[in-house]
């Protein structure tokens, strides 16, 4: 019979599809049930997205379906979207924080609550740990990141933005 | 901020300029190890001009190629298609703004290089200056014309330049994206009524020739592409990424249902249309796959077209700068109010 942890174990192959995170380390994956059945496994999972417009959804719930449906005993597949708790950046484990960090995304550290944007605070570059940086735009290239430049490295690079309380 | 503007008499590419022949071998010795080139670095001041030239050009892109799309946000068929779109054209403009960065960083000032834009000094994306008249070209523009763009990028993300590199790995992700929505999109068309078929159809039409114009002239007419390829500005020629990009969508695009067409276009960028009123078309003869070589045949796009149109006589050149234009005159407050008074970074210019 499927298990919990074996549901998790495919849920960490999926990737957000627009980042090198799975979105079990983007902390989206917010209850995996299992009920079993006479004809076998029901299973139900709530994703809470990262910002209520997301336009990834659609390609997350089919890819999730798919993937679970695919497991040995089980029957129905359901994906709910869910907005309570509010998803928040404290969600994001260490092994993806450090995944999108290679990439040039940094994540603010998990400190609570925080206003959305944080104007004139210095955040570290991702690239060389410098902290001479400032924002370019609070509206990046997706609705939850903005752009930052780095004064000593001169790279540019993205910061996922601080959603709601921990 | 005037002091800061270079001027572009020295932002030219120059074969005649003598460099310093040491630093010109350790330069190139670092390029041949696969060694990435950083901002404040030495370079060779065409590897810094051929370098800025192609990303101020990919910038441009960005940023007028949300125009055709945006234009399509108020009239998405659903809910879901305009939440994508409208984040699509959001991730084309914050991609400007991370390449205008690394554009300024070469050499040149953000203002200069919108300035460029508008009075048509500089260009952007050929692709750009056909028309998306219907819902199926905006499923067409994210499929065909990103998947072209992705297969360009994942090239120049293994280019020499850092800081370009660096952005283009994260753009490339969010391209990847765009290409499996635009997959979507056209696979819902060419399942649904016989209508939405042929405009998928005729869509695919118009945007055949231009995916294929869209990695740049024949290489025997580029002049650029020895010494770029050198210095891993470029890694591949306009021949080689056409080649790849055939074999990756003649077969995707028959799978569909859909044909290959050689087809004569009206100047407003549509399909001529014959006598008896069908569209005047053929089928490409040179569509088939080549067992011995493993690559897809095709018949070359008109390269008459191709210039005539980056020379600025194509369906929508005057339309698209004419958009930029309003938006940069409109936004001539929003931009002295910041300046005026924000007490900028030293870098920014």
């Amino acid at each position: 019979m499927v298990t919990q942890e074996r549901i998790l174990e495919v849920l960490r192959t999926i990737d957000d599809p627009e980042m090198p995170i799975s979105i079990v380390d983007l902390g989206i994956v917010e209850r995996v049930g299992v009920e079993r059945t006479v004809v076998g496994a029901s299973v139900d999972i709530e994703i809470l997205p990262t910002f209520v417009g997301c336009p990834a959804l659609g390609m997350i719930e089919n890819e999730v379906t798919e993937k679970v449906s695919d497991l040995d005993g089980v029957e129905r597949v359901k994906v709910r979207f869910v907005f309570e708790p509010p998803w928040s950046v404290d969600r994001i484990s260490d092994e993806g924080r450090q995944s999108l960090a290679a990439l040039g995304v940094t994540v603010p550290q998990r400190c609570g609550d925080q206003p959305l944007v944080q104007v004139g605070v210095s955040v570290a570059c991702p690239f060389c740990e410098s902290t001479q940086t400032h924002m370019v735009s609070p509206f990046g290239p997706t609705r939850c990141r903005s752009i930052h430049y780095c004064e000593a490295c001169r790279n540019s690079f993205e910061q996922m933005k601080r959603v709601g309380g921990a | 901020m005037s002091a800061g503007v270079t001027s572009s008499e020295e932002l030219r590419i120059d074969w005649k300029i003598q460099e310093d022949p040491d630093r010109m071998a350790a330069f190139q010795a670092h390029i041949d190890a696969k060694g990435l080139v950083e901002a404040d670095d030495w370079m060779p001041h065409n590897y810094r001009v051929g370098m800025l030239r192609m990303a101020e050009h990919h910038a441009n892109s960005e940023i007028v190629g949300a125009l055709p799309e945006g234009e399509w946000i108020t009239r998405a068929p659903s809910l879901r298609r305009k939440l994508a779109l409208v984040a699509k054209v959001q991730d084309e403009v914050g991609h400007g703004q991370m390449l205008y960065r690394t554009s300024q960083d070469l050499g040149k000032s953000r203002d200069q290089m919108l300035r460029d834009l508008v009075t048509g000094k500089t260009r952007y994306h050929n692709v750009f200056n056909y028309p998306a008249p219907t819902w199926a070209d905006v499923a067409m523009i994210q499929w065909l014309v990103d998947g072209a763009a992705i297969l360009n990028q994942k090239s120049l993300a293994e280019g020499s330049y850092g800081p370009y590199v660096r952005t283009m790995k994260r753009i490339n992700m969010e391209e990847a994206f765009h290409f499996k929505s635009g997959e979507d999109m056209v696979l819902t068309l060419m399942s649904g009524t016989k209508r939405q078929r042929q405009m998928a159809q005729e869509a695919f039409d118009r945007w055949w020739g231009p995916c294929l114009m869209f990695f740049g002239p024949p290489d025997r007419e580029s002049t650029k592409t020895g010494p770029f390829m050198t210095w891993r500005i470029k890694t591949a020629t306009n021949d080689t990424l056409r080649e790849a990009y055939v074999d990756r969508f003649a077969p995707a695009a028959r799978a569909l249902g859909l044909n290959i067409h050689l087809a004569r276009k009206n100047p407003d960028g549509l399909i001529a249309v014959k006598a008896d009123g069908t569209p005047d078309k053929i089928e490409d003869p040179l569509i088939r796959l080549d067992e011995s070589t493993g690559h897809w045949g095709f018949t070359q796009p008109d390269w008459d077209e191709f210039y005539r149109v980056i020379g600025g006589d194509g369906p929508c050149n005057k339309q698209r700068v004419a958009l930029r234009r309003f938006s940069y005159e409109q936004g001539r407050w929003v931009r002295q109010a910041v300046m005026g008074c924000a007490g900028l970074p030293p870098s920014r210019n």
